[in-house]
């Protein structure tokens, strides 16, 4: 008998990859046919749990209450919570420097970025239409560029 | 239904269309076969979604993928040539969006660590009963653990491949077409990331 197939070999025919050659070997060494159980095994075994795991978490996520993944989220406010910080020391660090016109300066930093938290805090577009909402931005550009074409003819 | 797409959100059911054509753009939407949009959405869904999970490991992303690609289809259903299968279409339009997630995901600081329902419950509770003895099934979980924890090692377009084949049962060539690869660049990334999970399955005896 032919010696026992090679590593590729037996990768080729778990990926569904045969020749007659092999079929043969297969059929009368139990060595490589054990092997190459076990590989389909553990990847039949893959392919139902990972079917299974999905449709449970699909399930899940159906009822579960949703979540804003592409806002901030807690993580994006902590951050614009340390860039205030950050900007705040920065005015204290200017006033000292260039005196009053520095606090206006400071002072609109921070309104821009609490602007930009309040506008995270408020949105009330549920997560499930998000994708859909991006779009309109889009929409309004194409059409105030339209406007502006127009307006320009 | 006013006509538009159907899907089932975390919300309920809602209607793509009905919002979208009362849009100023109108994105032309009134020419889609809404009904034949539905039942593909009904019938994919399933796979774009479990694709996704696998891929990235997080619910919230994958349903964000999922909406995203039927999104994408529709819109873009009136330029479907039909060249490939409705299935390597969609399977198109997932392997980017995951790609695009991916990506996303690793220039973000705060990313998610936290991992959705651990597969290794789903392992035991799934496989329970498939071995021929409890030292077999024993054996078995954690060689489906192992691939599990192979699959999580593998590098983003090794486990795209290995996913779409061994999850979703595409040939080579569909993967080819669903990610815009080679044949052998394909096989290359496949035979790879088995060499990966067949050591650390070997490794289980
Ligand atoms: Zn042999």
């Amino acid at each position: 008998m032919k010696k026992h197939l090679n590593e590729q070999e037996v990768l080729e025919r778990v990926a569904g990859q045969r020749d007659a050659a092999s079929d043969e070997h297969v059929r009368a060494c139990p060595e490589c046919r054990n092997e190459i159980t076990r590989l389909n095994d553990a990847l039949g075994g893959f392919r139902t749990t990972a079917r299974e795991w999905a449709e449970t978490v699909r399930r899940e996520v159906a009822v579960r209450p949703p979540v804003r993944h592409r806002g901030f989220g807690w993580q994006g406010l902590r951050l614009a919570g340390v860039l205030a910080v950050l900007l705040v020391c920065l005015g204290v660090l200017l006033i000292r420097h260039e005196g009053p016109r520095a606090v206006e300066m400071s002072s609109t930093a921070d309104d821009a970025v609490l602007e930009r938290v309040d506008a995270a805090m408020s949105r009330s577009v549920p997560s499930a239409m998000e994708p859909l909402s991006q779009l309109v931005p889009t929409q309004r550009k194409e059409l105030a560029l339209k406007e502006k074409v127009e307006g320009a003819n | 239904m006013g006509g538009g797409l159907v899907m089932d959100g975390p919300e309920g059911r809602f209607s793509i269309g009905r919002r979208l054509t009362t849009c100023p753009t109108g994105l032309h939407l009134r020419s889609v076969a809404t009904e034949d949009f539905e039942a593909l959405v009904a019938a994919y869904r399933p796979k774009v979604f479990r694709f996704a999970m696998a891929s990235l490991r997080d619910a919230d992303a994958a349903q964000t993928v999922t909406q995203d690609c039927f999104l994408k289809a529709f819109q873009a259903w009136g330029r479907f040539r039909r060249e490939c299968s409705l299935d390597t279409w969609l399977m198109t339009i997932a392997v980017n969006l995951v790609r695009d997630s991916v990506r996303n995901r690793r220039l973000q600081f705060w990313k998610r660590t936290s991992q959705e329902a651990e597969p290794a419950e789903i392992v035991e509770r799934t496989l329970a009963g498939c071995g021929p003895t409890p030292e077999a099934q024993i054996i078995l979980n954690e060689q489906v653990k192992a691939v599990w924890a192979a699959a999580a090692v593998l590098p983003e377009r090794q486990r795209t491949v290995f996913l779409l084949r061994f999850v979703e049962e595409m040939e080579l060539l569909e993967i080819a077409a669903a990610t815009g690869m080679k044949e052998g660049t394909v096989k290359a990334h496949l035979f790879q990331a088995l060499r990966t999970v067949r050591q650390r399955v070997g490794a289980i005896r």
